[in-house]
């Protein structure tokens, strides 16, 4: 059981996958810090107004010091994003980015705690053998190419915390009488009823936003939206349409409501389902057997279909 | 071939980071702030509290009028805690934003040191959970002369 598992978490899998979500998580990464660092340029930082430690020996860092290490940051999403010393920046993005969430529990935001886990699995990930400058460089100076697969298990947390924002979510509000009754979302419309009457709505789509027993209906729909992507995602039958279902969802919500990054992150991260489901990332063959860990009595031959 | 070290390691990591994930998305149902919870637009409710800076003569002063150089949206801007005389959306949830404001009081409290008149800070917090009616509570930050 164990040396299945383990094989299970060594089975080489192309890295092309990490890689685009490398490329993609980078500029949301920049446009993540970007209030961090602008602010902090200008000498207004967490520390001049409210903010609240999780603990208290939580190590701080003067105002010059931080809008130092947010500026650093930024750079290395810069250069993670096109693949620079890969292995490197994405640490160093990882820990930034981490260090400042850390810093204050008003810092603390679904899309950016989200952002943290996916930047920690590309840390953990080779993630920059394709796609990337180093990749490139290495070309260059005639160095031969890259392996491009690494064993799988980072590419299947990726995936298992991709599931888990909408399962968690769908979960949540399936659990709770409010949500399922359409209480909630007809509240938040019903706040809002001044602006939405003020729309580009044609007036019976607004009416029918305003009704309650339409919000009955339609809260059922997204707790099922959330469940299905959360679940489909995991069979390749069902993935296309997981993944047709959640770019509809990311622009939904997108389109109203303000959740910072969560929408383009969500939208990148979806790429880690998509090898073997897009045909150009796929692998046809693992080339080099010796270059790769298969695990303990791991086959050193074809793979990269999970 | 791995070593057996790192085939353990691997293993641990794996399992480790699903455990953890698992843990905060079930601690996120009691947490007032959910962290790694992933429990998106969770309530209707909304809030809206009367602040005011008790004194050390009893006085009691809103503190939507600046006092010793400070104002209240100066030092908290954050979390949908400005204005807080005015009725807002609790966007993560009551006990969250409830939590987010007794923190915010003990913060102001302990981060005015021109403020030689305060005693403490108290906050009548009215709150409306998913629509429904009215719930009054009082928060206080601890008493500055104590500090």
């Amino acid at each position: 059981m164990i040396e299945r598992f383990d094989r299970f978490l060594a089975q080489p899998v192309s890295t092309r996958s990490l890689a685009i979500v490398r490329l993609l998580v980078g500029p949301i990464t920049v446009v993540h810090l970007q209030p961090f660092v602008a602010g902090a340029l200008r000498g207004d930082t967490y520390q001049d107004h409210f903010h609240h430690a999780y603990v208290r020996w939580y190590p701080e860092l003067p105002e010059t010091g931080y809008a130092f290490l947010m500026v650093i940051g930024a750079l290395a999403a810069v250069a993670m994003a096109v693949g620079l010393w890969s292995q490197l920046t994405t640490k160093v993005t990882f820990a930034v980015v981490a260090y400042n969430l850390l810093l204050s529990t008003t810092h603390m935001h679904n899309n950016r705690a989200y952002l943290v886990i996916v930047l920690g699995l590309l840390a953990m990930a080779p993630c920059g053998r394709a796609f990337s400058v180093d990749a490139w460089l290495r070309a260059r100076r005639r160095l031969g190419p890259l392996d491009l697969t690494a064993p799988a298990w980072p590419l299947w947390l990726l995936r298992f915390e991709c599931a888990t924002v909408y399962g968690a979510s769908g979960v949540s509000k399936l659990l709770d009488r409010d949500w399922l009754s359409g209480t909630v979302t007809w509240g938040r419309v019903v706040e809002q009823e001044a602006a939405v009457r003020a729309s580009l709505l044609p007036g019976p789509i607004a009416d029918l936003a305003l009704e309650r027993s339409f919000h009955a209906a339609a809260a059922k729909l997204i707790i099922a939206t959330e469940l299905f992507i959360a679940s489909g995602l995991w069979w390749r039958r069902t993935r296309p349409f997981a993944l047709l279902a959640a770019v509809g969802f990311h622009v939904m919500i997108q389109f109203t409501a303000d959740v910072e990054i969560f929408s383009y992150l969500g939208l990148a991260v979806l790429f880690v389902w998509a090898d073997p489901a897009v045909p150009w990332l796929r692998l046809r063959r693992w080339r080099s057997p010796a270059a790769t860990d298969p695990g303990p009595g791991g086959p050193g031959s074809s793979i990269v279909r999970v | 071939m791995a070593s057996s070290a790192c085939i353990r390691l691997r293993r641990i990591a794996f399992a480790g980071v699903i455990l953890l994930q698992l843990l905060f998305v079930v601690r996120a149902y009691w947490a007032p702030h959910k962290e790694f919870g992933f429990q998106m637009f969770p309530e209707a409710s909304s809030w809206q509290a009367e602040i005011v800076r008790v004194t050390a003569d009893g006085a009691r002063v809103p503190v939507d009028q600046p006092w010793f150089g400070y104002e209240w949206n100066g030092l908290v801007p954050e979390r949908g805690l400005a204005s807080p005389w005015n009725r807002h959306h609790a966007d993560a949830g009551l006990d969250n934003q409830i939590a987010f404001l007794g923190e915010a009081l003990d913060w102001v409290a302990a981060n005015t040191p021109l403020d030689t008149e305060t005693r403490y800070y108290e906050a009548t917090v009215t709150t409306w959970f998913n629509m429904q009616g009215p719930t009054t509570r009082t928060l206080w930050s601890p008493n500055r002369n104590q500090r």
